[in-house]
């Protein structure tokens, strides 16, 4: 099941969309000409920088960046993940809310919010004691989570794309 | 892991470059074609641009069931490559970020990484253009996007070219002198200007 909507999967939610729909926020960004788009464009640079500064700590991990330890990197660029990440989300938000239908039926959709959920639940737990663990030289197997997090972030990536086009 | 030496980097490129070319060997033939031709229309590169349209390669990417949406997916995920780098040397030479390291270190650590990342975005971006030319050359923000590029280009060079020839004289030097200062600051306005010039430019196009 890698396409699926969140309307087969919860059909139930059908009254909190259609209230979504409704929202003062949804029908302005649906309505104005400018909003839409700036927003979009916001996302995706937002996105840029979330993804360009996730792969700093895992290419590090990789053993690909050197220099600093592990900590040091993300210690410095955990503020842009984060602020990223939340940029992201609330851009996210205010797209889904200026057309929540469509979002619900759409089969790119639900695989986007399974992983982007994965990948934050990831980054905000595990990650972290990932990185703690390499106080003492890098195991392979954290090697694998930085690579692990790096294809979970370019499929969240895909399958985002993947919405205006399916 | 062995320590890779920097230009580790050419090799994943230049087989990457081989296999594409294998690939697209026919239709590259036909590529050349339409570059050789003597266009006689009132606009040259418009007429080269109907010309690229009609070629095999052009067609072959457009009417492609999945090949066009991988490269335009790479084409993003390049663009991230490129620029987080490219954000933390940006930042260093402002002097807000990275603060403690001398910038000789941060530049020789986040380069690499942006110029592979900038491989990457030109050679997806190109298949882009040859995929729908007549478009892109139609569209104001594609005209306004190169021009974005050649002057993020520009700033990249001129730093290299002239403060950064200096850098032994100010590399743990604080604040940072003014001309590193403003190439770091164009650099963050002008990429930034390019994503939006880039996503409003696929706008126009559907």
């Amino acid at each position: 099941m890698i396409w699926f909507s969140l309307f087969k999967l919860f059909p139930g939610m059908k009254s909190f969309i259609q209230w979504c729909d409704a929202t003062s926020i949804g029908t302005y960004v649906r309505q104005a000409a400018w909003a839409f788009k700036f927003i979009e464009t916001i996302h995706i640079l937002a996105w840029v920088v979330l993804l360009g500064t996730t792969m700093i700590v895992n290419l590090r991990l990789l053993g690909i960046l050197r220099g600093w330890s592990v900590e040091q990197i993300a210690n410095r660029v955990g503020m842009f993940i984060h602020v990223s990440l939340a940029m992201v989300a609330v851009t996210g938000i205010l797209m889904f809310l200026s057309n929540p239908e469509r979002y619900y039926a759409n089969i790119a959709f639900g695989p986007k919010i399974l992983y982007f959920s994965i990948a934050v639940v990831y980054q905000l737990t595990l990650y972290r004691y990932v990185v703690r663990s390499t106080r003492r030289g890098i195991p392979a197997w954290v090697r694998l989570a930085g690579g692990f997090s790096l294809a979970l972030w370019f499929v969240v990536g895909a399958f985002g794309r993947a919405i205006g086009a399916v | 892991m062995a320590r890779f030496p920097q230009w580790i980097w050419a090799f994943p490129i230049l087989a990457a470059g081989f296999i594409l070319g294998v690939v697209l060997a026919p239709p590259l033939r036909s590529l050349f074609s339409a570059a050789l031709d003597v266009p006689t229309g009132a606009s040259m590169i418009g007429e080269w641009c109907a010309r690229l349209e009609a070629t095999s390669l052009s067609t072959r990417i457009r009417e492609s069931e999945y090949f066009w949406w991988f490269v335009e997916g790479g084409h993003l995920l390049a663009l991230a490559m490129m620029l987080g780098p490219a954000m933390m040397l940006d930042l260093r030479l402002i002097g807000v970020m990275w603060t403690g390291d001398p910038v000789s270190k941060v530049e020789s650590r986040f380069l690499p990484v942006t110029v592979a990342g900038f491989f990457i975005v030109v050679t997806t971006g190109l298949l882009l253009f040859i995929s729908e030319p007549v478009n892109c050359y139609e569209s104001s923000y594609f005209r306004i996007k190169m021009c974005l590029i050649l002057l993020a280009g520009l700033n990249a060079f001129v730093f290299h070219a002239t403060i950064d020839r200096r850098r032994s004289e100010w590399d743990n030097v604080l604040p940072t002198p003014a001309g590193a200062r403003i190439a770091g600051i164009l650099g963050l306005l002008l990429w930034t200007a390019v994503i939006f010039a880039g996503r409003y430019m696929a706008y126009t196009f559907s």
